[in-house]
């Protein structure tokens, strides 16, 4: 395309009517002032060319200068080798003519569309670049240039058109629309199948999806019909068996045996009984008559037993009577003896008493010296006690007379050491006056008292001294002796003030007074001690215990005093007390042996009437048992004879004999038969009956229940169903098989597509790379231009080796390099489509560095030969150098 | 005066033929039992003593009960004795396909011979000697009995049994429901009338399989008949007529293509319908295709099999063509385009295929390629 002229009137800024043309085919710089239109001229050219000649509303309203007049403009251009002219003025008409045409109104903006391909902006919608086709990405707004995204929203709706170029040139897809056609009839019959992502649909929607649920539905079907036959199946051949162990319960041959089996058995069970019936029965014979026999026996064993009892019991009661008798004449004699024993103990015992008394009163006596000697050491000790008292309470006397103590002498001593101190503080400070005299010169205090030249004087107030032989000296120590004295002079006075308190004139005299105190202290302590001592000793607390303790004494020892009138008495009853003692110890002996004699006298009587109770005893039922036995034979004498009882026990053994020979022989026969083998065999037979029986009741039982079961399972047409599930089956199975491999067929040609699409859209960049390539080698002679694969744009910029994103380069670089992409773009459409679109630039490259600018400046003069270029510029100067048409906006402006 | 009688088996009546789909299933199916109405006619017709079925009458225990209802109404043809034995696929169970057709109640003249007993046909002059099985598979001999049956003197004995005789078939290691070979002259047999063999076969004089009457199946090259046995007293050798029944020719074919223009490819397949016995309506016809074709051959080969398939009954195809894709077809693909270098590369994949599946799957895919870019040049054309 190009643009030959534009002429503009009352459109926004430009207000009135301006021309701006001739333009070169080639290179035209229009130069303005900011504010001046430059940017409006750019506006204007779009709103003719892409906004309807009946806008109206916002959109028609900011197309309005202040003059109030309406828009209207006029442009000249070539497109395909045909020159239009469009004169368009908004809300009121539009016309398209050309050399053999002319169209008007809506049919003129069609005709626009279609020369210059974009999309109608419709309403208020905002402009987008789709709504301005290719002229969007050649005709850069100012200050938009440099930013990458507006590159490629501008570069998107031409995306096709630019690819097309580009494949066109690499002349791999001549099929064009027919490709196109391929591959989305292979898209559309893939995404019957599968996903965008290549994975396969599992929605319903995918004929493979449908199909596998149709089958897996069948085939659930009829593994459910085949089970129910194969159940049936099963059931029928238990009912067979069934059948058969029914038939086989109900053979009647079988039955017939049985019973007849059981028949014998019974018979023989039968005879079995009998036989030990009868056993049972002679066996009780036998017992009654051996009974009968032992008791026969055992009978007549007692009445021999009884008579040896008789004879053995008569001479045993004899024996007894003989001891009897011996026994009562021993008892006697002993009795005597114990009698006698127990006088003699009676007489001893009075002795021992009396001796007793006496030694009671020995020891009374001896009771009575020791309290009278007892009173007499508590009152000595009362004495004692009083004695120490009285000393106590003199010491105390003493000590309440002296005043220092232990506290009052250390505070002296505080005192005495403050004096020390402060004195010598003052002496620190004094005059040392040392005395050196020659010869025999002695020295004096003025006031006359000498001095001991040999010692240092150490003067701390003003102080004259006679020196012989010399005169009067007057020394005044310097510093502040004033205050060190009166420090001393009031320690002094402390001092003297504590020890007028304590009554006492120095403190060596106070720390005597101490001693003396703490002396007197310690000896009242001893005493205190000792009175304390004593008392302990009597077992008391204290004197007033003491003295109730010696009153009590005193009054025991005054009862005593009556009882013994004389002391003499008592020494005697205590003289002889050792032999009272003998005494009584002698009669004690001597009663306890006759009281020992007398018990033992005593104990052998009582034995001997024991041995006689219990002989007698012994003798009693002797006698008894004798008269009982002499009952019993006669009882039983009246009863029956011993020689009866003899024939009686013959008889009975005879019995006995022939029963035990019948029982024998009824025990051989029943071993005959063999009773286990007979229980045995009848119990089989019973059993085998029953077992027949409960056969036959199952069976029918087992039988019903299947054959209720078959009824129950209702298999009727399973087969017809089955067979009909199972062809839909088989057919669905191909089906499936057959869609498998469609879909497998399908997507491995749709992968193959885009797999070779991907090759070729890669191979697409090494043109697009071909045509930057000579226009970045002239600005950025050391770069290289690493292009994005998707929107064909530089992407980087590689710069010794270094990859630098787009969007950290400089807004400079940034700015160049858009400039390159639409010269090279620009480039490729020239080749493919014959015809370059106009590219305008406004106020582009402001943020160029001057060595960059001149050098794309001489790419655009270069690129001019090719396409036609526009620039729209503040510095019009700066472009002066360029073999370009110069034109000046406020030039442009109609005088009419 | 003799006996005459029909000897048929293996009906199958309610077997599925799954291999034979669609309606043409249904339509053969449906043949199976019209037979039945066919030979009920021809006996009526032939005026037999008895129509003896060998077994196998139904296909399994669990047919539809309809099915049953309907066999009662195709027998009622012949007012004569039906004689029906139970086989391996309708043994005589303890509940069976004849424990429900009896509970259907059917007519007199239908006989269940479900036990090994007598049956007196032709007023006593002759005596059907039946061996039912009882179980689906057994390696008893059911005939035996036979040798012993009492029938009065005088009396044809004929035998009625399903199984194999001991010796036909050397290679089958145990057969199952054996019959002895000499089972005839054991049990004084005048006929023995065996069914389990679906093609008719001559055993010996009087021992016969007459085979189904139906045909069911490519391999039975003697199927579809009946026979017609006229015994003219007890002693005499019967007289056998087969007597064709059949309606269905269940015919193979094998078609091995050589690379031949796709005319030649059609006219090859063209061939195999005109060559058929039968007209198609009455041809199961089982095609194996072997060897090679090209893209456009494929087609030709695809469009001549559809218009087969339309002429006989029903086709059954093992299609183990291989497609072989021209230079020239994959040249005529690549147009400077990239569905040639697609078409290249799917048909190398064609070439290196790992397995089965995958050559068939890169077949498909060339095959689809091919065509679809067919009908785009097509739909192209006509602007052009």
């Amino acid at each position: 395309m190009r643009l030959l002229s534009l002429t503009i009137r009352d459109f926004r800024k430009l207000a009135r009517s301006w021309h701006i043309g001739p333009l070169e085919p080639q290179l035209t710089v229009i130069g303005g002032d900011n504010e001046e239109g430059k940017s409006t001229v750019l506006l204007a050219l779009k709103a003719a060319l892409f906004e309807s000649w009946s806008v109206s509303g916002s959109v028609g309203a900011a197309m309005r200068s202040h003059t109030g007049g309406t828009p209207r403009i006029e442009v000249a251009f070539e497109l395909g080798g045909t020159s239009y002219r469009l004169e368009k003025e908004f809300g009121r008409s539009c016309l398209l003519s050309w050399s053999n045409g002319r169209l008007s109104g809506d049919e003129a903006e069609a005709k626009l569309q279609q020369l210059l391909r974009f999309e109608r902006r419709s309403g208020r919608a905002d402009r987008q670049a789709k709504h301005l086709g290719l002229f969007a990405l050649f005709w850069v707004d100012q200050g938009t240039s440099f930013v990458p995204e507006m590159t490629v929203k501008a570069l998107e709706p031409q995306r096709d058109r630019i690819l097309a170029a580009l494949r066109r040139e690499i002349e791999l897809v001549a099929g064009g629309p027919r490709l196109s056609a391929l591959r989305a009839h292979i898209k559309a019959n893939c995404a019957r199948f599968f996903t965008e992502r290549g994975e396969e649909k599992r929605a319903k929607d995918s004929p493979l999806v449908a199909l596998r649920e149709q089958l897996s539905a069948l085939e659930a079907e009829i593994a459910q019909l085949q089970a129910l036959r194969r159940t049936y199946d099963a059931t029928v051949d238990r009912l067979e068996d069934a059948r058969a162990a029914l038939a086989r319960a109900r053979d009647p041959q079988r039955r017939a045996e049985a019973e007849a089996r059981a028949a014998q058995a019974r018979d023989e069970l039968q005879r079995l009984d009998d036989l030990e019936r009868a056993y049972a029965q002679q066996h009780l014979i036998v017992q009654r008559e051996e009974a009968e026999l032992k008791r026969i026996e055992s009978e007549l064993r007692a009445r021999e037993r009884r008579r040896e009892q008789l004879e053995r019991a008569q001479a045993e009661l004899t024996e007894l009577q003989r001891e009897r008798t011996e026994l009562e004449k021993q008892l006697k004699a002993a009795e005597q003896q114990c009698l006698e024993r127990e006088r003699e103990q009676s007489r001893l015992a009075e002795e021992a008493a009396n001796a007793h008394a006496r030694l009671v009163r020995a020891q009374r006596a001896r009771a009575f010296l020791e309290r009278r000697d007892h009173v007499q050491r508590l009152r000595d000790a009362c004495n004692e006690i009083e004695r120490t008292a009285q000393a106590v309470r003199r010491i105390e006397a003493e000590l309440a007379e002296i005043t220092v103590d232990q506290e009052t002498v250390e505070k002296l001593r505080a005192a005495a050491q403050k004096v020390a101190e402060k004195a010598a503080v003052l002496n620190a400070q004094a005059t040392r006056i040392e005395f050196f005299p020659t010869g025999e010169r002695g020295v004096r205090r003025l006031d006359g008292s000498a001095l001991d030249l040999g010692r240092p004087l150490d003067l701390t107030e003003p102080t004259e001294l006679v020196l012989e032989g010399f005169g009067r000296i007057r020394i005044t120590p310097g510093g502040d002796l004033a205050a060190a004295q009166r420090a001393v002079e009031e320690a002094q006075r402390r001092l003297d003030e504590l020890l007028a308190r304590a009554r006492v004139p120095t403190l060596e005299a106070a720390e005597a007074a101490l001693s003396r105190r703490n002396a007197r202290a310690h000896e009242l302590m001893a005493r205190t001690e000792q009175i304390a001592a004593l008392l302990r000793s009597l077992g008391v607390e204290d004197g007033s215990a003491l003295r109730a303790r010696l009153e009590e004494e005193e009054q025991k020892l005054g009862e005593l005093q009556r009882e013994f009138e004389e002391d003499n008495d008592a020494a005697r009853l205590l003289e002889q007390e050792h032999a009272i003692e003998e005494e009584v110890r002698t009669c004690t002996a001597r009663m306890e042996k006759a009281r020992e004699e007398a018990r033992r006298a005593g104990q052998i009587c009582a034995e001997l009437r024991q041995r006689w109770a219990a002989i007698d005893g012994q003798y009693r039922t002797q006698l008894r048992t004798l008269q009982e036995l002499r009952e019993a034979e006669l009882a039983d004498h009246a009863r029956i004879s011993d020689a009866d009882l003899k024939a009686e026990y013959d008889r009975t053994a005879a019995r006995l004999t022939n029963a035990r020979a019948q029982l024998g022989a009824i025990e051989a026969e029943r071993e005959g038969l063999d009773p286990q083998r007979v229980r045995d065999r009848a119990h089989a037979a019973e059993r085998e009956l029953q077992k027949l029986e409960q056969e036959l009741v199952a069976a029918q039982r087992e039988v019903d229940r299947l054959e209720g079961e078959l009824k129950g399972l209702g298999l009727e047409a399973c087969d017809a169903r089955l067979e009909e599930l199972e062809r839909r089956r088989a057919e669905l199975v191909e089906q499936k098989r057959s869609l498998e491999r469609e879909s497998k067929a399908w997507k491995l040609l749709w992968e193959t597509l885009v797999a070779h699409e991907r090759r070729i859209t890669e191979s697409l960049l090494e043109p697009a790379e071909r045509r930057f390539r000579p226009y970045l080698e002239k600005l950025f002679p050391d770069a290289e231009l690493v292009l994005d694969q998707q929107s064909l744009l530089p992407a980087k910029l590689r710069r010794e080796g270094i990859d630098e994103p787009l969007s950290e380069l400089s807004v400079g670089t940034r700015e160049q390099l858009a400039v390159l992409v639409r010269l090279a773009l620009a480039d490729l459409l020239l080749e493919h489509e014959g015809e370059a679109p106009c590219l305008v630039l406004d106020d582009a490259l402001v943020f160029s560095d001057e060595a960059r600018f001149a050098r794309i400046k001489r790419i655009l003069a270069e690129a001019a030969n090719r396409m036609q270029i526009l620039v729209l510029t503040c510095r019009p100067r700066e472009w002066a150098d360029l073999s370009a048409r110069y034109l000046r906006l406020e030039d442009c402006r109609l005088k009419t | 005066m003799g006996i005459r009688l029909l000897h048929t088996s293996d009906w199958h009546l309610g077997c599925p033929l799954r291999h034979v789909t669609g309606d043409a299933g249904a339509l053969v199916r449906e043949r199976r039992l019209e037979v039945v109405r066919a030979i009920a006619q021809l006996a009526q017709k032939r005026e037999v003593d008895a129509v003896l079925v060998a077994g196998d009458v139904f296909d399994g225990q669990h047919v539809d009960s309809a099915l049953l209802l309907r066999t009662l109404e195709a027998l009622a043809a012949y007012s004569g004795p039906w004689i029906l034995l139970p086989g391996n696929h309708d043994a005589a169970l303890a509940e069976s396909v004849w424990t429900r057709l009896a509970r259907l109640e059917p007519p007199s003249n239908v006989h269940l011979a479900l036990t090994a007993e007598p049956i007196p046909i032709g007023n006593e002059r002759a005596f059907v000697l039946p061996a039912p099985l009882k179980s689906r598979r057994t390696q008893d001999d059911r005939t035996a009995w036979m040798d012993l049956a009492p029938t009065p003197p005088g009396a044809v004995r004929i035998g009625l049994a399903h199984g194999l005789i001991e010796g036909l078939q050397a290679q089958v290691e145990e057969a199952t429901n054996p019959i002895a070979a000499d089972r005839v002259q054991r049990a004084q047999l005048d006929y023995l009338a065996l069914g389990d063999r679906h093609g008719f076969l001559k055993v010996d004089a009087r021992t016969w399989y007459s085979g189904t009457p139906e045909p069911d199946h490519y391999r039975y090259r003697d199927a579809g008949f009946v026979l017609l046995v006229e015994l003219d007293g007890p002693g005499a050798v019967p007289r056998i007529e087969p007597i064709p029944t059949g309606w269905y020719h269940w015919v193979e074919r094998a078609l091995e293509l050589p690379p031949l223009s796709p005319p030649e490819l059609e006219a090859r397949i063209a061939a195999v319908s005109s060559e058929l016995p039968a007209p198609g309506e009455r041809v199961i016809l089982k095609l194996a295709l072997r060897g090679s074709v090209d893209l456009a051959g494929r087609r030709a080969v695809d469009a001549a099999l559809a218009r087969l398939a339309a002429a006989v009954r029903h086709l059954a195809l093992e299609d183990g063509l291989r497609l072989q894709p021209g230079a020239a077809e994959l040249a005529g693909l690549d147009d400077g385009s990239i569905v040639g270098a697609c078409a290249r590369a799917i048909d190398e994949r064609r070439r290196s295929a790992a397995s089965e599946d995958e050559r068939a799957v890169a077949e498909l895919a060339l095959r689809l390629l091919w065509q679809a870019v067919a009908e785009l040049g097509q739909a192209e054309e006509p602007r052009a």
